[in-house]
């Protein structure tokens, strides 16, 4: 690649911006409420869309990763009791590290 | 900064704190990372605090390494971008009371993660550029400082995949997703989406499955016979706000 690093990055830089900032704020008139409510709905679409691969695709290929699946129904489990982020959080990944490291069996 | 300010401030910061030590980490990869495909420390660096883009970032260093072009690097970066639309548009109604000139600053900010902390502040908060900065800034100061450990001391960093660390993203995200399950409708939702996301990983770009999904979700929600109106409105009194 002969162009300048530096260009590469902040060309890099001005499409990532752009895409960040294109709908960020848009005029309030434009929302009613039916579309109000199917934005709503976006955040269950890119948090699906966020852990799902990361459960069922390894290596380009569909699989189930049981470990990680178990370890997000302790995580939801933990947050329908305690409703804390953090607990959920250290509790799911604890997990997951442990059986990593061999010192919980799965 | 007032009182409130300072103290949303704080709360950004330590709502984002599970994640910041994880930016350090995959930021450390990455400095380590794009130092094997070639690039010298301050290219690293720069790529962190210009594009601020780990998905982008890895893509790009690994595009380097392979000797690609200019504009399929660029082409590459606007593809893994496209699901920032989205989310900006959900974002939306919580960004309407801020000035042009704060939303240009906090767009920089906007990361998956930040937009999965953010979001669920504003289900029970009035939306406020301190909580956003606190967690914005916390994770791209972890970045850089990540990317210059990984750059500085790359061969001490350890597998984040053998530790099982890999997962630590995922466990703030389904937790942070557990607040949007409210309704059947909504797990149903998001159960068809996540099969639709996985479906879709075969057979289109990275960075577009999410586009998908979340266009889905909208289609889903925008037609129901039922608006549910509640998500995006902002608690306006104190009575509303829960504690944390």
């Amino acid at each position: 690649m002969s162009t300048h690093p530096l260009l590469l990055y902040l060309v890099m830089a001005a499409a990532t911006y752009l895409s960040r900032r294109a709908f960020l704020r848009l005029p309030s008139r434009h929302f009613s409420v039916r579309l109000k409510n199917g934005l709503s709905f976006i955040p269950l679409g890119i948090f699906a869309s966020l852990i799902f691969p990361s459960l069922f695709v390894a290596e380009g290929q569909l699989a189930v990763q049981p470990l990680f699946l178990i370890a997000s129904a302790v995580c939801l489990a933990v947050m329908a009791v305690s409703r804390n982020v953090f607990i959920s959080f250290g509790v799911s990944l604890g997990l997951v590290v442990l059986v990593s490291l061999g010192v919980i069996p799965l | 900064m007032n009182t409130s300010e300072t103290a949303a401030w704080k709360q950004g910061v330590l709502d984002a704190l599970p994640i910041t030590a994880s930016y350090v980490l995959f930021g450390a990869i990455f400095g380590m990372l794009s130092g094997q495909a070639g690039l010298a420390a301050w290219e690293s660096m720069a790529m962190s605090l210009f594009v601020y883009s780990g998905a982008a970032q890895f893509a790009a260093s690994s595009m380097i390494a392979e000797h690609a072009g200019f504009w399929a690097i660029i082409l590459t970066t606007c593809l893994l971008n496209v699901r920032h639309f989205l989310m900006g548009l959900s974002l939306s109604p919580y960004y309407q009371r801020f000035s042009p000139a704060q939303v240009n600053a906090l767009a920089f900010l906007l990361t998956d993660e930040q937009y999965a902390i953010t979001l669920n502040r504003f289900r029970r908060y009035p939306s406020d550029t301190s909580y956003i900065l606190g967690v914005g800034l916390s994770l791209y100061i972890a970045w850089g400082a990540g990317t210059w450990l990984g750059t500085a001391a790359g061969q001490w960093i350890p597998d984040p995949a053998s530790l099982g660390l890999g997962f630590s993203f995922t466990a703030m995200f389904v937790a942070l997703a557990y607040y949007q399950l409210s309704s059947v409708v909504r797990i149903l939702t998001f159960l068809l989406c996540g099969a639709a996301a996985v479906g879709l990983t075969f057979v289109l770009p990275n960075g577009l499955p999410v586009l998908v999904a979340g266009l889905l979700a909208f289609a889903v929600g925008y037609f129901l016979p039922a608006p549910e109106p509640t998500e995006t409105t902002q608690p306006q009194n104190a009575k509303e706000v829960e504690s944390t």
